[in-house]
């Protein structure tokens, strides 16, 4: 998916934390629509910012609720800082302005789930981004409120027609490997993402027809059309710029046991399933204006420990031999918090978990039922049953902090009414029949659930199933595992089931509901070409007002035909050990290049 | 005997023939098409179909099964979907850690076993063979992944005495023996039970033979009767047992691993199994049942030649 | 491989032939079997439990799936005397509910198991020309570790209650196959069957009059020993999530899903895995017994 553009990121920095949160939910402008899967059970990736998708290591057993993986928003938490966005204060103490951290340390990183790969053009994995995002440098960055800022570009501008993109570089910057970085090595990193085989995002920069570099510090980016979130891509975790000299000559090995950057921290060691391991670069110095510190890191360096086993992970964490996870189970968060060694930041995020009905199968081809459907299920109960509070009950798949966001859904989408299921069933014509199952011509009113196996997905499926019988619905429930899931469920025999996403933007729509989308990641069936021209218009319509105003159409349509039910807007959850200092939590890219971070 | 043996080796050309259709037929048994892992989860069906060809998957299974068969006799098992790495280095890497975490298992096996199981026949019917007995059934009993969290829950989190996963700094440091501790316990339980009851039993009966007999009323003390005349003649069953517990520790391993994050074969092969990583589940698979399949006919062999009573057709 | 009754268990005990240890009296089996006290101890708990889990209707205090989010995780109390689950459900009814799924995985994939085995292996020990053949079948399946073997086919097949079974009791095949193989290859030597033969009787008569009766104690005794080898292989595959799936609160299903809260509500992790415990080591010791009254020459 893609992502939507620069536009209507306003933004500002917060300092306090309560600001802060505040704000991002206000501003946070488009971006990427991060997908991810995992233990939530999340959507594909794709996008350029943060997203991706789980490995599907260890992750489908146990996998912890909030902690899917994939971006968070944005919260400071201080060491000292309570756990929890609710408190205020505290937070202030991570943006002193010239605070310095401690040098030295190695930060210890737990995960549930290994990378797959370092080519930020073959992967899709939220992991991944987290390795690439400390190796690697953008051209520009995308800040915590959701702007750009410089990187690697000092300053770049676009033509009036949004055809030309031109970008300026600086002079200073050298790969880990010693070699001076140029703008043909941008020229190269951005062909090579075109061309490479199978690429699976190779397409969020298609529109892309020539790319020049005139001189060493100037490199433009040519269009045919204009494309609304062409900066999101290349300030997003795929576009990061790679040492064209180190990719040539590693050939396959790219990726695999050979990577090259120019980011804050160089690439030490990778044994699979077991530890990724980088250390400091103590020349870097071109961090751009959205880090504190412009480097060279105050870590030695950071280890990701990988530890599939939820139990396993979070005891680890709890003895303090992991500073950081974003891989807390859920039920573990409330007694984490009471704790005096560690903390839990939480932190809202740009995420939607939902209910999919293929509008193509019976019986939720018909939009009764489906509206029925979402009478019947209480949210709230779901958020404490199933996510144990770390969440918001969702009626829109745009959460409310997003731009593009219209609130009118409110009025139109199906909410708890259990009664009003029940009689519109009733007037339909499914009439309650044997063991209180409805039926209607001699057919059941029984909706298949196919979700990914995941220990709040699990809580859920349960919950619902319960939901739904009091309204006369069976709901046949069905586990899988991640990769078995996107397989079944593009099959086109899908029914009802569930999967969450992540994205920056309101292109998470186009993403779904394009009809060309079929059949996957628009599992719905849907078919609508007036929704088809909308969603078109969106991407390349410059007229910021114009592109609102579809958002607004297609959230209403969506909202009265129901092929998705949106059920909640995780939070995400970082436990940190009280030793770190300068913890940030950046809305798609978690704790981004490291840079602030420190140990006492 | 000779002949035994020799059949035996014979055999394993077919059986590694039928290991490798078994292992190749995983990929088509199981849902979830490798195309499709390569093209990610929204790639048109166009792109999936394309990939699908490219990998030769569009040609007749029998085809397919010779091109397979014939990579894998050059020592070419693939490059896994998901990390394009070498199939080979996964294993590389994962292989010995498993082996190491095995080793240690065994080792502990019959230092643990053997003087319970002594303990537990010299003392027939009192307290003591009443609680090896008892422990015994429940090390058979346990499910390794309850035995795993709970030394996680006790010696790991109540405690802290121990490291509860991974394996620290290096495999061989001491750092590293620390982390294989827990592990090694849990993998290790099943087996110990296991030996633990047989050299209890087969120490039983030896000492309610004649020459036993023979020797007490040669007036030899107690001890000498049991380790010179009872413990030599119970061995034979006890090393055999304990040879066949040593394939059944690469199964405990799969759980064991996942349990305490131990980077080895098992959770490989769980993960690729859970992530569709085709070439790498083969892989393993394989490895897996040459080890297994090793390590049966080695002790086979050695029961055969250490014991007379067994015939062989 | 040769033909001796070595079978491995997923318990990881094997059991050998042995000679004869002394001497026993020729009671009837009833007598030999109630004189063996761990036997009958397993032997009642294991019937109690089926029982249990056949009356859960009448005994369950409340439904087994009847969820109330407010009282999550709650310890004993009088209402819920084993106390509450994570969705607030109480821990006893899905425990009696619950035996339903985890004994008929346990005894249902023996049963699938012990047909076919006894078939194949009586049909591979009885012609020789197929012997070959199916013994190399089995030589390759038995080339995996168990559990691994299981965990393939059930990725294959997909969590669910009867794929369970059948995922189980596939593994467990060719340990059947061989038993019942080297049986009938050692009765089918012995006098009374070379005499039915030389009086014209055809080979099935042969096997279902001469051959199956004479095999049946120690088929018998590996199929109770298997028994619980069968529900640890079910309550693993659970652990692993391709199990039983939630809501059907299956004993493994249960301890997985508490796996998660183990640091907040350990008694919802501890009193699944302490009945698992239980029934596998009364189907241990019921094995043990049969074996020891009906079976002398299989002793560990």
């Amino acid at each position: 998916m893609s992502r939507f553009s620069s536009d209507g990121m306003s933004g500002s920095f917060v300092l306090s934390r309560r600001r802060f949160l505040a704000a991002t939910s206000a501003l946070s402008a488009s971006a990427a629509l991060a997908a991810c899967g995992g233990s939530s059970a999340t959507d594909t990736p794709k996008p350029a910012a943060g997203a991706t998708t789980a490995p599907a290591t260890g992750a489908s057993t146990s996998a912890p609720a909030a902690s899917s993986a994939a971006p968070p928003a944005a919260t400071t938490g201080v060491a000292s800082s309570a756990a929890g966005g609710a408190t205020p204060a505290a937070a202030a103490a991570t943006k002193p302005a010239a605070a310095t951290g401690k040098k030295g340390g190695t930060l210890i990183v737990a995960s549930q789930a290994d990378a797959e790969t370092l080519d930020p053009h073959i992967t899709t994995a939220l992991r991944a981004t987290y390795y690439l995002q400390l190796l690697h440098d953008n051209l520009i960055n995308r800040d915590f409120d959701g702007s750009f800022k410089p990187n690697l570009a000092e300053s770049w501008t676009v033509s009036p027609d949004g055809l030309t993109y031109t970008f300026k570089l600086r002079k200073d910057v050298k790969f880990h490997s010693g070699k001076a970085f140029t703008s043909a090595d941008v020229k190269y990193t951005y062909e090579r993402w075109q061309k490479t085989d199978k690429s699976p995002t190779s397409y969020t920069i298609k529109p892309i027809t020539s790319i020049e570099a005139p001189d060493p510090q100037t490199v433009v980016f040519k269009l045919d059309k204009p494309y609304n979130i062409l900066l999101d891509q290349i300030a997003g975790s795929y576009g990061v710029i790679l040492n064209q000299d180190v990719v040539e000559k590693a050939g396959k090995d790219y990726g695999v046991t050979v990577a090259d950057g120019t980011g804050p921290y160089k690439f030490k060691e990778w044994t699979r399933q077991q530890k990724f391991v980088v250390e400091r670069n103590p020349d870097y110095a071109w961090a751009g204006p959205v880090f504190q510190n412009q480097g060279p890191a105050y870590l030695d360096g950071v280890e990701f420990r990988i530890i599939p086993e939820a139990a396993t992970l979070v005891a680890e964490f709890e003895a303090g031999n992991a500073h950081v996870t974003r891989d807390l189970p859920a039920q573990d968060v409330e007694r984490l918090t009471k704790g005096d060694k560690v903390t839990v930041v939480k932190f809202n995020q740009l995420q939607t978990t939902y209910f999919g009905l293929n509008t193509k199968k019976a019986p939720v081809d018909d939009v009764i039922v489906r509206r029925a459907i979402g009478h019947a299920i209480n949210r709230d109960e779901i958020v404490k049953g199933a996510y144990f509070g770390l969440g918001q009950p969702a009626i829109n798949m745009l959460s409310e902090q997003t731009p593009g966001y219209w609130p009118g859904v409110k009025g139109i989408a199906a909410t708890f009414d259990l009664e009003k299921a029940k009689s519109t069933l009733d007037q339909a014509g499914w009439k309650p029949g044997a063991g209180g199952i409805r039926e209607k011509n001699g057919q059941q009113l029984v909706v298949p659930f196919w979700y990914i196996n995941g220990s709040s997905t699990v809580l859920m499926a349960q919950i619902l199933e319960q939901q739904l019988g009091k309204a006369g619905i069976k709901l046949d429930s069905k586990p899988y595992e991640e990769t078995a899931w996107f397989a079944a469920a593009r099959s086109g025999e899908q029914v009802g089931y569930t999967v969450g996403v992540f994205y920056e933007n309101a292109d998470v729509l186009r993403f779904y509901f394009l009809s060309t989308n079929q059949p996957a990641p628009n599992r719905f069936g849907w078919n609508n070409p007036e929704m088809d021209k909308q969603l078109q218009d969106s991407l390349s319509n410059p007229d910021k007002a114009a592109v609102l105003k579809d958002y607004e159409a297609i959230q209403k349509t969506l909202a009265e035909q129901a092929p998705a039910l949106p059920l909640i807007h995780e939070q995400g959850t970082v436990g940190v050990n009280k030793k770190v200092q300068g913890v940030k939590v950046h809305p798609s890219r978690w704790l981004y290049r490291m840079l602030d971070l420190s140990l006492s | 005997m000779r002949q035994y043996i020799l059949r035996r080796l014979l055999l394993l050309p077919v059986i590694a023939l039928g290991v490798s259709i078994l292992v190749f037929l995983v990929l088509h048994l199981v849902p979830g098409n490798p195309a499709q892992v390569i093209a990610g989860p929204d790639a048109p069906p166009a792109t999936v179909a394309q990939i699908e060809h490219e990998l030769g998957l569009d040609k007749p299974l029998p085809e397919q099964y010779w091109n397979y068969l014939n990579r894998v006799l050059h020592g070419d098992l693939g490059r896994s979907l998901r990390s394009k790495r070498p199939v080979t280095s996964d294993i590389r890497d994962a292989l010995p850690n498993t082996l190491v975490l095995a080793a240690l298992a065994a080792a502990i096996t019959p230092l643990i076993a053997v003087p319970l199981g002594m303990l537990a026949a010299t003392r027939q019917g009192t307290p003591a063979d009443t609680i090896v007995t008892f422990f015994s059934t429940i090390g058979i009993t346990m499910p390794v992944f309850a035995v795993g969290l709970l030394l996680i829950f006790f010696f790991g989190i109540r405690l802290g005495w121990l490291p509860i996963s991974g394996i620290g700094d290096s495999l061989w440091s001491p750092d590293g023996f620390k982390h294989a501790i827990l592990p090694g316990i849990t993998l290790s339980l099943g087996s110990i039970a296991v030996v633990t009851r047989l050299s209890r039993s087969a120490l039983l009966e030896v000492l309610s033979q004649d020459y036993i007999r023979t020797a007490r009323a040669k007036g030899l003390k107690e001890g000498a009767v049991i380790l010179r005349h009872g413990f030599k003649n119970a061995l034979l069953p006890v090393i055999t047992v304990y040879g066949l517990q040593i394939g059944g520790l690469l199964s405990g391993a799969v759980v064991t691993e996942t349990v305490f994050a131990w980077p080895g074969i098992g959770r490989l092969a769980l993960s690729a199994i859970q992530g569709r990583d085709f070439p790498v589940v083969q892989g393993c698979l394989l490895i897996v049942a040459a080890i297994f399949v090793l390590v049966n006919l080695l002790v086979d062999i050695l029961y055969a030649l250490v014991d007379p009573r067994i015939h062989y057709t | 491989m040769s033909s001796e009754p070595i079978t491995a268990t997923t318990a990881g005990t094997f059991r050998l032939p042995h000679a004869v240890a002394g001497v026993r009296a020729p009671d009837p089996f009833a007598r030999r079997f109630l004189r063996h006290r761990a036997g009958v101890v397993g032997a009642v708990v294991l019937l109690l439990l089926i029982l249990l889990a056949l009356f859960a209707p009448l005994i369950a205090p409340y439904s087994w799936s009847e969820q109330n989010i407010a009282i999550r995780w709650q310890g004993a109390s009088r209402a819920h005397l084993l106390g509450t689950d994570e969705l607030g459900r109480d821990i006893l009814s899905r425990l009696l509910y619950g035996g339903r799924y985890s004994l008929s995985i346990g005894f249902g994939a023996v049963l699938i198991s012990f047909a076919v085995g006894v078939v194949i292996g009586t049909i591979s020990g009885f012609y020789r020309q197929l012997d070959g053949v199916v013994q190399r079948v089995v030589d390759v399946m038995l080339a995996f570790p168990p559990i691994l073997l299981a965990i393939a086919i059930a990725a294959a097949r997909g969590p669910g209650f009867f794929n369970t079974i059948i995922v189980i009791g596939v593994t467990e095949i060719p340990g059947f196959i061989r038993l019942t193989r080297s049986s009938v290859l050692s009765i089918r030597e012995r006098e009374f069957v070379s005499a039915a033969r030389a009086l014209g009787a055809l080979d099935g008569r042969i096997m279902s009059r001469h051959v199956l009766p004479n095999m049946v104690s120690p088929i018998v005794v590996f199929a109770s020993l298997r028994i619980a080898g069968a529900l640890l292989t079910g309550a693993t595959l659970s652990f692993l999530g391709l199990g039983v799936p939630p809501p059907k609160p299956e004993w493994g299903a249960m301890i997985s899903t508490a796996r998660n809260n183990l640091r907040v509500a350990p008694h919802t992790f501890f009193i699944p895995t302490a009945i698992l415990f239980l029934a596998v080591i009364a189907a241990n010791l019921l094995g043990d017994a049969l074996r020891d009254t009906l079976d002398p020459t299989l002793r560990d």
